[in-house]
């Protein structure tokens, strides 16, 4: 069938077409090598969080170590004890009672905490714990 | 609260003990500060791919400049 007159194919010069036939094919390439590169970037994301958490496990060990050393080293003089608690005799506490006593503070806190509240993030439970130690430091 | 004047004792095996946590942690410490330095070079390993993927993306912008100035300038 004949086309009509009104639609026939309508063509535009392009006068150079090399030029943008070189520029498609260097986007093109330039396009994968920006896959490659996204590739490359999620196996170093990859990488790194696994790094992180390694790094995260290791530094509670380290928080361990550190509570172990803390629990290890008498806490008072007995002269300090005395000053602080004049009336009580210091007497030498059964293991079991100085591990209950040696417990960290800040669970004690979380443990007066509304049970409705939200559950606590373990930033907030660095920040409580860091703020302890803070509190600790201070007092000294 | 600890006063420095007065020195407090310490058992001999829980010294040792405390001497022994000392050496587990300084290894540890190492071992944290070389993830770290991993870290830090991975780090700027995805820093120069970013900025390699910024300068690929402006040639392509570039290119497709080129591209649509020369089709509409037939």
């Amino acid at each position: 069938m004949p086309k009509k007159p009104d639609e026939e194919d309508l063509f535009i010069r392009l006068n150079n077409p090399n030029l943008i036939r070189k520029n498609i094919l260097e986007s093109s390439k330039l396009i994968l090598t920006i896959l490659k590169q996204t590739y490359r970037i999620k196996q170093i994301r990859e990488v790194k969080q696994a790094k992180i958490s390694n790094l995260s496990v290791q530094i509670k060990e380290l928080k361990i170590l550190v509570q172990k050393i803390e629990e290890l080293m008498p806490q008072y003089t007995k002269a300090d004890l005395k000053k602080l608690l004049p009336d009580m005799p210091i007497t030498k506490k059964s293991s079991s009672e100085s591990s209950k006593s040696e417990k960290p503070e800040p669970k004690e806190d979380w443990d007066q905490e509304p049970k409705s509240a939200a559950p606590i993030s373990d930033m907030d439970r660095i920040t409580k714990a860091l703020e302890d130690v803070q509190r600790k430091l201070q007092t000294l | 609260m600890i006063n420095e004047s007065n020195p407090v004792f310490v058992k001999i095996d829980k010294y040792k003990d405390i001497l022994n946590i000392v050496e587990v942690i300084n290894k540890k410490v190492t071992g944290v500060k070389q993830l770290l330095a991993e870290l830090e070079e991975l780090k700027d390993k995805e820093t120069e791919e970013l900025n390699s993927w910024k300068n690929n993306l402006d040639q392509i912008t570039h290119k497709l400049e080129t591209m649509q100035e020369e089709l509409t300038r037939g």
